[in-house]
């Protein structure tokens, strides 16, 4: 027997071609099968919740989202109770404030972008044919640490604890001056660590679209909602930074009285205002771009046709995505912004018409070439064209400046919010859920009680909202907690909340049919609407039995043999062939195999950091400080313990992926799934760091010298010193790390002492350079309490500081599995990855440094 | 086996009409924001608000560069295999020219600073 030898570029195409045989031959290893599920399976009783692989996550997530949908709408409900009648006293007027404030807060953080995630986190492998996503055990921290944290987040409606500022938490309302308790801090530590969950979910669905597709899912094959997906976490690595920089810089100012957003201190509450909505009109797009996948995806079945215009839609989504970045300043057009450029942002925000448009199109042509088949997802599905549409024109409505002053803060903005987000999400999420359910256990939501729940939710949804579009242009502010009958808005007020109570009837009628569902036996899923991706091919935790070949971008209407193929394990990967949990990673283009991936297993270490970060920052919230560094503690070691676990060195190093295919275990450097997830990271640190610095030149431009007054430059020594220390520790770490690539394993070994030094070396300078910046402003005075040109100057620094603390941590790792003989060539990724933060951390020093001490002075010129 | 695709530059190159109508977008209004704030709101060249003039001619230059990106995509559609790839470039680079041309409207509006 000759040994296994890595199949080349050219053999993979040839066995990827149309006409070759199948990768693997028939009959199978006796066993096989049973190796795979006993390596998957999902382990019973309270362990259920150590599992991390995506069906179980995925399930966990959705039903967690949908438990805040139902909190959140009886918070919407007890809202619409108090409203009905004029000058009611149902509810005090400071509770109003706080159910309000968490109805929209636990819609939009914790419910609607976790559904969309959870959603995605369940769908995608199977879409594409994974096994499982790139990073399990990313996707169990990213759900514990938003169901505890939201959990948390949630109770503290009981005890009267809730942020009552409204959901864009608009300073100098949410000031200590005007907030002084800790609600609007449950606020901003709660929401900054949901986001920070949500981002962790977006890298995790990159890398699982870009590198984990079936052989032969190239771009232009690719599930029109995958590519919705691809562009929403995208668009998330680019948008929930700001909202992460603006919730910090508030605590800041809350907890240290550092003046950012106090307008009698240098600060600017519309900075605020920049930085939410840079965020929040974004997502909006977050939420509605995978609905619209979801959308895209569902009509052709129904239609049984493929979809209409597939590249046009792709390209739309593409431009929706970013057209969306421009339109923030849509919400502000009455906050004082000048002429100009209130109307760029009015002829950016109906620009954003056109890609959506086209989708709309492209879904009416789709139905009008199709056989449409009527059933519960279609009629959900109409009743979101219709919904979103109206939503959709009044927001060109409100696009429009003159307009938009009318009515801005009335219950018209409420009504075309709900008509958007409810009408362009919750609908296509019911239709989703109609159309999906069968994967969980083989069986389908009941066809006439679906009517019934369409129906009703389309009533009660129109009942409701519509009535809200004449109680605002009757000039209805939003947010009063109750109104004087003789102001004539009465009865629309009573509408609406006859509707709601309709739209439940109807939400509960849902949720019977749900649980009546689940306690049925399970059956085998036989994809009942004869759809045409891949997710139907199986419902086993780990997806299909082999990983499909695929050769066009409806495989399942293309090759009607496809599941039966796969199923006899024909396909690639049919077995356990690391003796672990693993997938096939592809290339991101074309998606030829390039090697294979161990995946983690379950563990309860994601739950555990998740607790942990979770109680750092709740228990802070609450000044309960030493249990919160606890909580930190447990969080950080949990993560070691982790992390020292995935970059193990592999057991063997080529495996059988196919008859005569063979292919490497693992990968390193830019071929490895986690140095672009880093870089994923940075880009979303240099995001976060790019709204501080925002931050700074916003407020400076406010002033009329520059530093003020009261403030100074600190000496052109230190910044100078403090970038070439930093430079000097980068250049080290590489040199390192590069010398460290060349060597033979031996040489490797031998070297390890002198890189140990090298690292420690770095450290050391990187110190020293943040030392020189800290010592430098404080000699010149810097006091961040004077006004807010200091305090932006401190909060770059303290984020800078903050990263040289993370080094630290990450160097000790570093030196801890070199001393432990864990840094070998083959497993590599701890320092690749380490060495892109270092270089990371010494551009942000410097791009800060620069900004800081060079352009007050450009300015004087 | 090490794949050699790019495919972050790929979709840069694509993207860079869509991403050129953001910077336009933000550099415009942070141009607008930052110079209607200054004496030289109130400076006329040849009876047109400079403010006005200096924000058409960066329009006239990014609309040049974008057909520019235009036609090299079209051409590109029309000598190679209709795929997905250029095919967006050509659907982007549409988009990316409406955007600038649509945000531009306004310039065109309106007589300065103040409307």
């Amino acid at each position: 027997m000759t040994a296994p030898v890595e199949a080349t570029r050219e053999q993979l195409e040839a066995a990827m071609h149309k006409d070759a045989p199948l990768p693997n031959s028939l009959p199978r290893p006796a066993g096989e099968i049973e190796k795979l599920r006993a390596v998957w399976k999902t382990p019973k009783g309270l362990r259920f919740f150590s599992s991390v692989n995506n069906v179980n996550i995925g399930l966990l997530y959705i039903c967690t989202a949908l438990l805040f949908f139902v909190l959140a709408g009886i918070l919407g409900v007890m809202i619409r109770a108090q409203l009905a009648l004029p000058d009611s006293e149902l509810i005090a007027a400071g509770t109003y404030n706080q159910i309000f404030t968490m109805h929209g807060t636990v819609m939009m953080f914790l419910f609607a972008i976790p559904i969309v995630e959870a959603i995605a986190v369940y769908l995608l492998p199977g879409m594409l044919g994974a096994r499982d996503l790139p990073f399990p055990r990313l996707s169990a921290y990213a759900y514990w640490a938003y169901t505890i944290g939201g959990l948390a987040f949630f109770c503290t409606l009981f005890f009267g604890l809730a942020p009552d500022g409204g959901w864009f938490m608009y300073p100098p309302l949410t000031s200590k001056e005007f907030s002084p308790g800790v609600n609007a801090d449950f606020w901003l530590l709660g929401i900054g660590f949901i986001e920070i969950s949500a981002i962790a979910g977006a890298i995790e669905i990159i890398i699982g679209i870009l590198f984990t597709r079936a052989p032969g899912m190239t771009l232009r094959r690719m599930p029109i909602y995958v590519w919705s997906m691809l562009v929403v976490a995208l668009m998330i690595v680019f948008a929930f930074p700001a909202i992460i920089a603006g919730t910090m810089l508030l605590e800041l100012e809350r907890a240290f009285d550092w003046p950012f957003f106090i307008a009698a201190r240098g600060g600017d509450p519309v900075l605020w205002q920049h930085l939410f909505w840079f965020f929040g009109h974004p997502e909006v797009y977050i939420i509605f771009l995978p609905a619209a996948g979801m959308v895209s995806t569902m009509i052709p079945t129904i239609a049984q046709t493929k979809l209409v215009g597939y590249r046009t839609i792709v390209v739309a989504l593409i431009g929706v995505g970013t057209l969306s970045f421009g339109l923030w300043a849509h919400h502000m057009f009455t906050a004082g912004l000048g002429a100009m450029e209130l109307n760029f942002v009015s002829a950016a925000s109906m620009a954003v018409a056109i890609p959506t448009a086209i989708q709309v199109f492209g879904w009416i042509a789709t139905l009008w070439r199709g056989e449409v088949r009527h059933s519960t997802p279609m009629y959900f599905l109409l009743g979101f064209m219709f919904i979103f549409i109206l939503g959709g024109l009044t927001g060109v409505m409100v696009a429009v400046l003159p307009f938009d002053w009318q009515v801005h803060d009335t219950y018209f903005i409420v009504a075309h919010l709900h008509y958007v987000l409810i009408g362009g999400m919750v609908f296509p999420m019911f239709a989703g859920l109609y159309y999906w359910m069968p994967l969980i256990n083989g069986n389908t939501l009941s066809e006439k009680l679906g009517r019934w729940v369409c129906g009703l939710m389309f009533v009660g949804f129109n009942l409701t909202f519509f009535p809200m579009h004449i109680a605002g242009l009757l000039g209805m502010p939003r947010r009063v907690f109750t109104y004087s009958a003789d102001m004539g808005w009465g009865l629309w007020n009573m509408l609406s909340s006859i509707g709601t109570v309709v739209l439940v009837v109807g939400i509960a009628l849902f949720f019977i049919d749900v649980f009546r569902l689940i306690g049925k036996p399970a059956r085998r899923n036989d994809n009942p609407w004869q759809a045409s991706t891949m997710e139907w091919l199986s419902s086993e935790d780990f997806s299909s039995r082999s990983i499909p070949q695929v050769h066009s971008r409806d495989p399942l209407w293309d090759n009607p043999q496809l599941s039966k193929e796969v199923e006899e394990g024909r396909h690639w990967l049919p077995g356990a062939a690391t003796g672990g949990r693993e997938t096939l990673m592809t290339s991101p283009v074309r998606a030829l195999p390039t090697h294979v991936q161990p995946l983690p297993g379950d563990s309860w270490l994601p739950f555990l950091a998740a607790a942990g970060t979770a109680a750092f920052f709740l228990l802070l919230t609450v000044e309960l400080v030493v249990p919160a560094f606890i909580g930190g503690v447990i969080a950080i070691v949990a993560i070691i313990r982790w992390l020292w676990q995935v970059d193990d060195k592999p057991a063997s190093e080529l495996v059988q992926v196919g008859d005569h295919i063979w292919l490497p275990v693992g990968a390193v450097g830019k071929a490895s799934h986690s140095w672009w997830a880093t870089i994923i990271m940075l880009i979303v640190d240099a995001t976060i760091f790019s709204a501080m610095l925002f931050a700074y030149i916003h407020v400076s431009m406010l002033l009329q010298v520059c530093p003020p007054p009261n403030a100074a430059l600190p000496q052109q020594i230190w910044p100078l010193l403090s970038c070439g220390l930093l430079l000097a520790g980068s250049i080290l770490f590489e040199v390192m790390r590069r010398r460290s690539l060349r060597m033979s394993i031996a040489a490797h070994r031998a070297f390890q002492p002198w890189l140990r030094a090298g690292v420690i070396v770095a450290l050391i300078f990187v110190c020293v350079a943040f030392a020189a910046e800290f010592g430098g402003h404080r000699q010149a005075g810097l006091d961040p309490t004077a006004q807010a040109w200091s305090a932006t100057v401190a909060a770059m620094l303290a984020w800078q500081g903050f990263h040289v603390l993370v080094l630290a941590l990450a160097a000790g790792y570093l030196l801890a599995r070199s001393w432990a003989g864990q840094l070998t060539p083959t497993s590599r990724s701890t320092f690749d990855n380490i060495g892109l933060m270092w270089h990371y951390t010494t551009l942000q020093g410097c791009v800060a440094a620069f900004a800081v001490n060079v352009l007050p002075r450009m300015m004087e010129f | 086996m090490r794949h050699t695709e790019r495919f972050f530059p790929a979709l840069f190159d694509a993207s860079a009409p869509l991403i050129l109508w953001a910077l336009y977008l933000f550099g415009v209004y942070a141009y607008a924001a930052v110079a209607c704030d200054t004496a030289f709101a109130y400076t006329f060249w040849s009876g047109y608000a400079a403010i006005k003039v200096i924000l058409l001619g960066v329009t006239a230059l990014v609309v040049i560069v974008l057909l520019g990106i235009l036609l090299r995509a079209a051409r590109l559609l029309k000598n190679s295999q209709q795929g997905l790839t250029t095919f967006a470039r050509v659907g982007i680079a549409v988009l990316g020219l409406i955007g600038v041309v649509w945000t531009a409207v306004p310039m065109l509006l309106m007589t300065s600073c103040i409307a």
